[in-house]
């Protein structure tokens, strides 16, 4: 009897709880807060995805920063037509890129999931491990990622700019070091077997709802170097995917390490970005047919007034140094300026 | 995997209940100590060094035990010189094997905490002779072993002083050292207090479950609604203290004193909490130190079983000594009573309030942390038959409220200073933040507020301080009623089923919606599991 009454206060206690967490859930839903302009920390990117049409993404890309500075997908809608998003961002880990992704399967059907791969070699144990509980509990209850919007109350709203999740950045920072990094060699740097583990587990997520992943590299000579891509390789090829290292097509995407860096070498500026990314989507499309929705009505509200703003920021910011910007251009930097994204 | 991270809480305390709860209870035991070996595991490889203290305490209790025994059971067949000689040669060999073994620990605490600083001042007080000294650097540091350090210490010497009788099984002395909840930051237990409890692998119960939850909320809520936010206040403090303003500098200082004091009794409750719903009792670490009345009385109230633990294994040791006694009685006869008291006092305490310092980690600081607590207490030591004349004369007590609320606020500034150099990097960092408080500009050309919600500096935001602020109106109100003990806690609990609950519920949607984690922030590093 002792014991009946026990398990009945648990499961009651429990029971209260679950139905706390699902309102604060529906209370923080980022479809309520981001298009209001309360969301523009990290998670701004991922409460895009929650807003963006049912079934109108073609391809997503997921990583850290390098995969979010160096991942344009203006410049494939305005060269080849096809609906990208770039969830990217600084310090993004592997269990919340699989969060993201299997979030994206629920509302979008993309033929392409891009995983840049700097952060398999970012996961130490522990991050990863603090980060899966984290992102179990994310899944379930989404809403609690963007508890922070309460303190919009005291704060001004804005709408910092995510062009499709990529932020734009003109300025350059010139690489002064070697150009020739992926100098040849036999040594691998192996990923180690959780970061292995989860890639598999994104891997997999991606066939089971048709989509094609892609393992590629960012160019950037401060996080890679040959032995890296041997590695990278070898996890690719255990997995069956495609492994795209931009570091070792340099040339022929026609990076300049004086002008197309935003901070010598590390990451691209949106004229670098813009390259590789047009590099990119020519090989993607040697595998995968995509489609030009480029005049479609549907598409065309959602994306070319995005396009629109995005040549005119960009003119904006060329030839200006960080220190020495015009109050428009900070305006825009700080607080997103007076755009919105349109249905927003 | 520290106490306050969603890992302990949502995956290994759960997981330790339910193995806990299903094995038979002569197995429970052993299901601690795996889970425990575990728990120190994911956060340092250096377990041997636990098992290796179990060990030798255990052999070193043991083999006193076994040398009284043999002396008993010899003692009837002696005369009475025979047995005074046999009484004292056991005795001797006794100590032979305790300081043996604290010798031991110490040796192992010094090689991990403070051979590198040793050797690092060495190195600097050749350099001054044109003697170059290159030191190794290594990475030696099991996790809490300054904790289960004292708590082997004390096991030993109470089996010394007879106060327990040897253990027998290393495997409860092993849980007694490694026990999950307490290994990386304490509180410092007894043997006597604590190991037989978790040893006897009682059945979970509710009552103590929801109890146990109710602390670890309450530790939850003080963590990540104030400590890990003013933690940004505090860095931006100390990073650029060169460049401080007095103002900015006391904002510093008290900022970390609410910090600490907010981190480390926050993650002692999710500890105590822990091991409750296990229905293991816990000494309690704090008892609202900031309403203390004097130093003495902060340290009453600040890290209890730490200050425990000084107090009956080197200050009532010290106090005993045959030298201090010969020194006191000496003072006593040539100054009066009044300066033996001093003297006494100052001897006793010189060697806690060093080994306090200490204690705290390998850093000059922490020394000037110990010395300035001495000095303090001595002083207070020395004052206090005056301030009583005073208070006499002027009809007041330490009850007069506006006395007391006095008293209060001297005793903030104490703290308040103490904890500028603790928190200091170095002394010329420590310095140098004092220093501006004296020199320099004290208020800022631009607002302090301004600066403090300067998102570029500090990374906080209004609404961030509006959480603090709520957040120590709470844990205050909470005190309060601690300390005119209402049993606010008991009343809680065993109030209707809707109201505690509701209490539960308003503690968890506090923390899920005003804590500070998720996107921009980094939750902060226990402080204490550093020591």
């Amino acid at each position: 009897m002792r014991y009946k009454n026990t398990v009945l206060r648990i499961a009651g206690f429990l029971a209260g709880l679950l139905v706390l967490l699902l309102v604060l859930n529906t209370v923080f839903s980022p479809k309520r807060w981001y298009p209001e302009g309360y969301i523009q920390d990290r998670n701004a990117r991922t409460a895009m995805l929650s807003c963006e049409e049912p079934e109108t993404i073609d391809i997503i890309n997921v990583g850290d920063s390098e995969s979010g500075m160096d991942f344009n997908p203006m410049t494939i809608w305005e060269d080849k037509g096809y609906t990208a998003l770039n969830i990217g961002c600084d310090g993004l880990t592997l269990p919340e890129c699989y969060t993201v992704v299997k979030k994206m399967f629920r509302t979008q059907s993309p033929k392409v999931v891009l995983v840049e791969s700097n952060l398999l070699y970012r996961s130490e144990k522990k991050r990863l491990a603090k980060s899966m509980t984290a992102e179990f509990f994310y899944d379930a209850f989404e809403g609690l990622r963007f508890h922070n919007v309460w303190k919009y109350v005291w704060k001004e709203r804005g709408y910092r700019l995510y062009f499709k999740g990529y932020i734009l950045n003109g300025f350059s920072n010139p690489y002064e070091g070697e150009t020739d990094y992926m100098k040849p060699t036999e040594k691998a740097e192996d990923i180690q077997m959780m970061p292995a583990f989860w890639m598999e587990r994104i891997c997999s997520l991606c066939r089971k709802n048709g989509a094609e992943p892609v393992l590629w590299s960012a160019p950037s000579p401060i996080n890679y170097h040959m032995a890296k891509h041997n590695g990278l390789q070898k996890l690719a090829d255990k997995n069956e995917i495609r492994y795209l290292d931009c570091n070792l097509s340099v040339d022929e995407i026609g990076l300049d390490w004086s002008s197309d860096t935003l901070d010598k070498g590390d990451h691209l500026n949106c004229f670098g970005a813009e390259k590789t990314t047009a590099w990119l989507a020519g090989r993607i499309e040697e595998s995968i047919e995509l489609s030009d929705h480029r005049g479609e009505a549907s598409y065309a509200g959602a994306w070319d007034p995005v396009l629109e703003r995005y040549l005119e920021m960009k003119d904006m910011m060329k030839g200006y140094h960080a220190e020495n910007l015009p109050q428009e251009v900070m305006d825009y930097i700080y607080n997103g300026g007076d755009f919105r994204e349109p249905g927003f | 995997m520290a106490y306050h991270e969603n890992l302990y809480l949502l995956v290994f305390l759960p997981l330790v209940l339910i193995f806990y709860q299903l094995v038979p209870a002569r197995v429970r035991p052993y299901i601690l100590l795996a889970f425990s070996c575990l728990f120190f595991l994911a956060n340092s490889k250096w377990i041997l060094i636990p098992i290796a203290l179990t060990v030798l305490i255990w052999q070193c209790g043991v083999l006193m035990e076994r040398v009284r025994k043999e002396t008993e059971e010899k003692l009837p067949s002696l005369d009475k010189a025979g047995k005074k000689e046999l009484k004292e040669k056991t005795e001797k060999t006794a100590k032979r094997i305790l300081v043996f073994g604290i010798l031991a620990i110490l040796a192992v605490l010094f090689v991990s905490q403070y051979l590198h600083f040793t050797l690092e001042n060495i190195a600097g007080l050749l350099s001054l002779g044109g003697i170059r000294l290159k030191i190794p650097s290594w990475s030696f540091f099991p996790i809490g072993i300054s904790f289960y350090s004292l708590e082997a210490i004390g096991y030993l010497v109470d089996v010394y002083w007879k106060k327990i009788q040897a253990d027998h099984n290393p495997f409860r002395l092993g849980l007694f050292i490694l026990f999950f909840p307490q290994v990386m930051e304490g509180p410092i237990a007894s043997y006597k207090d604590t190991a037989m409890q978790l040893w006897q692998g009682e059945s979970l119960y509710i009552d103590r479950i929801s109890s146990g939850l109710f602390r670890i909320l309450l530790g939850l809520f003080k963590k990540m609604m104030v400590a890990d936010r003013l933690a940004r206040v505090v860095t931006c403090v100390y990073d650029n203290y060169n460049h401080m303003y007095g103002i900015m500098v006391i904002l510093g200082a008290v900022a970390y004193t609410i910090q600490l004091y907010m981190e480390f009794s926050g993650s002692i409750d999710v500890v105590i909490g822990s091991a409750e719903m296990l229905g293991i009792r816990l000494p309690e670490n704090f008892r609202q130190p900031f309403m203390a009345q004097n130093a003495a009385d902060f340290w009453r109230r600040w890290h209890i079983s730490l200050g425990t633990w000084f107090r009956t294994y080197l200050f009532y040791a010290v106090s005993m000594s045959k030298s201090v006694k010969n020194v006191n009685k000496k003072l006593r006869k040539k100054y009066g009573k009044y300066a033996s008291m001093v003297g006494t006092s100052a001897m006793a305490l010189l060697p806690v309030w060093l080994a306090t310092g200490l204690w705290h980690g390998p850093s000059w600081t922490y020394i000037f942390y110990g010395f300035y607590y001495f000095a303090i207490l001595l002083a207070e030591t020395a004052l206090m038959p005056y301030i009583d004349k005073l208070e006499e004369r002027l009809h007041i007590s330490a009850k007069t409220p506006w006395y007391a609320a006095l008293n209060m606020m001297r005793t903030w500034v104490v703290i308040f200073t103490g904890e500028l150099f603790f928190r200091a990097k170095s002394m010329h960092q420590g310095l140098t933040l004092f220093s501006h408080l004296f020199t320099g500009s004290f208020f800022p050309k631009r607002g302090v507020w301004d600066i403090l919600t300067d998102q570029r500096a500090i990374l906080l935001e209004k609404a961030d301080y509006l959480a603090i602020l709520f957040g120590i109106v709470v844990i205050l109100i909470i005190d309060i009623c601690r300390e005119k003990e209402l049993g606010l806690k008991e009343k809680i609990l065993q109030g209707p089923v809707l109201i505690r609950w509701s209490v539960f519920y308003l503690l968890i949607a506090a923390i899920l919606i005003f804590g500070a984690y998720g996107a921009g922030f980094q939750a902060v590093e226990l402080i204490y599991a550093g020591f």
